[in-house]
């Protein structure tokens, strides 16, 4: 991840056109939530145009900050890289200020797909569990085509990353002055890993996909990497591998999610198999769900679901049990006195 | 949008993206603390001298 610019010079541009926003961030853009991780973006912009070329040539130009990334989405015209804040909080609050500087959505516009980077490499199958529970719990259910995923480290001679929604770092810059959160009860910098991150190129994003992904990125590291969330996390993960096996998903979880340096001729395509078979499965829940309410009320109605057991209604349940759980932790942590 | 079709079957579209029926439904945005408004002074008249 290249960014030839520190985020407070990003600030200072934004301040000219937003300040009520960028004041907060300013002075919280460090602060990490209830340990969990920090975060970064890539914005890959689909199409050309002008809309990035105020803010680009504030920073520096696109000499400086764009032709230095050598990645991006293989189809888009320029993929912007923004240094990693605190919390996602912070990233959506950075979103909204480029959207209002750019006059222009960010969040839900088809033109733009997002690349949320998490610190630490997971494991083959914790990135399996991170896109399988990204993408049952995101607002929006995509289908996916491979060319949505190429990005022009396909294949890369030095790190290959082939067609995957889960990616790997390829070096780069790594900020790890951010707070982590250890099971011995220390909070504080830097992050426990030299370099390495785990990213997913979500496409159309929103807030509640950053939410989401923040959320599960460190359930998953934590739970490698014996952070102070490693016992809910192992909780958490027995309870995503359960729910997965009940609906006869479990499979998936063989596939490679993320490209390996052992990955064999023909694991793009067996990758993309196990999304398509995922796809179905969550576009056909959600057509059952429709149809149920049908059924309930004689008429179509827009009613958020109640689903007794579908997946989709699972995974949103799981995933704000563990966010409720993780905040109450943290406050009785705060409570106890132990180091901030 | 995609048009799936087996034979026997009705061909069904399948679209790009579909709402998650089970995902929250987003809060409504507060709008954006406005800037206060510059006071302009009025201008002060001065009472006319009465000589």
């Amino acid at each position: 991840m290249a960014y030839p610019y520190r985020l407070e010079d990003l600030l200072a541009l934004l301040q000219k056109k937003v300040p009520t926003i960028v004041d907060s961030l300013v002075t919280n853009f460090r602060h990490v939530e209830h340990g969990l991780l920090s975060i970064g973006l890539k914005i890959h912009y689909l199409t050309t145009g002008e809309k990035f070329d105020e803010l680009i040539e504030g920073l520096g130009g696109p000499a400086k900050i764009l032709e230095v990334n050598h990645y991006k989405d293989a189809r888009a015209s320029l993929c912007l890289v923004l240094p990693p804040v605190g919390s996602a909080a912070s990233a959506i609050q950075l979103i909204e200020c480029i959207e209002q500087f750019i006059q222009s959505p960010i969040f839900g516009s088809a033109q733009i797909q997002l690349q949320l980077c998490s610190p630490g490499r997971l494991s083959a199958r914790a990135s399996a569990l991170l896109a399988i529970a990204f993408y049952l719990g995101s607002d929006t259910l995509r289908r996916y085509s491979q060319a949505d995923l190429r990005t022009t480290f396909e294949s890369s001679v030095t790190h290959p990353r082939g067609i995957r929604l889960v990616l790997y770092d390829a070096g780069g810059d790594f900020d790890r002055n951010f707070s982590w959160w250890s099971r011995c009860g220390v909070r504080e910098p830097p992050l426990p890993f030299t370099d390495g991150r785990t990213d997913l190129l979500i496409g159309s994003g929103s807030r509640l996909d950053i939410q989401n992904v923040n959320l599960i990125a460190t359930l998953l590291v934590h739970s490698e990497h014996d952070g102070a969330w490693s016992m809910l996390s192992q909780e958490f993960r027995t309870e995503l591998e359960a729910m997965l096996e009940r609906h006869i998903l479990s499979g998936l979880l063989a596939s490679p999610w993320v490209r390996q340096s052992w990955a064999k001729i023909g694991d793009d395509d067996r990758f993309f198999a196990a999304l398509q078979e995922l796809v179905a499965y969550a576009y056909g829940e959600s057509a059952r769900v429709k149809r149920r309410r049908l059924l309930f009320f004689g008429t179509w109605r827009h009613v958020p679901a109640r689903s007794p057991n579908g997946i989709l209604e699972e995974v949103q349940g799981l995933l704000s049990k563990y966010r409720r759980l993780i905040e109450e932790h943290s406050s009785l942590m705060s409570q106890a006195g132990e180091p901030t | 949008m995609i048009r799936a079709h087996q034979p026997g079957s009705q061909p069904i579209d399948i679209p790009e993206a579909i709402p998650n029926p089970a995902a929250p439904q987003p809060a409504p945005r507060p709008a954006l603390p406005l800037r206060e408004p510059f006071h302009v002074p009025t201008p002060h008249k001065r009472p006319e001298k009465v000589e």
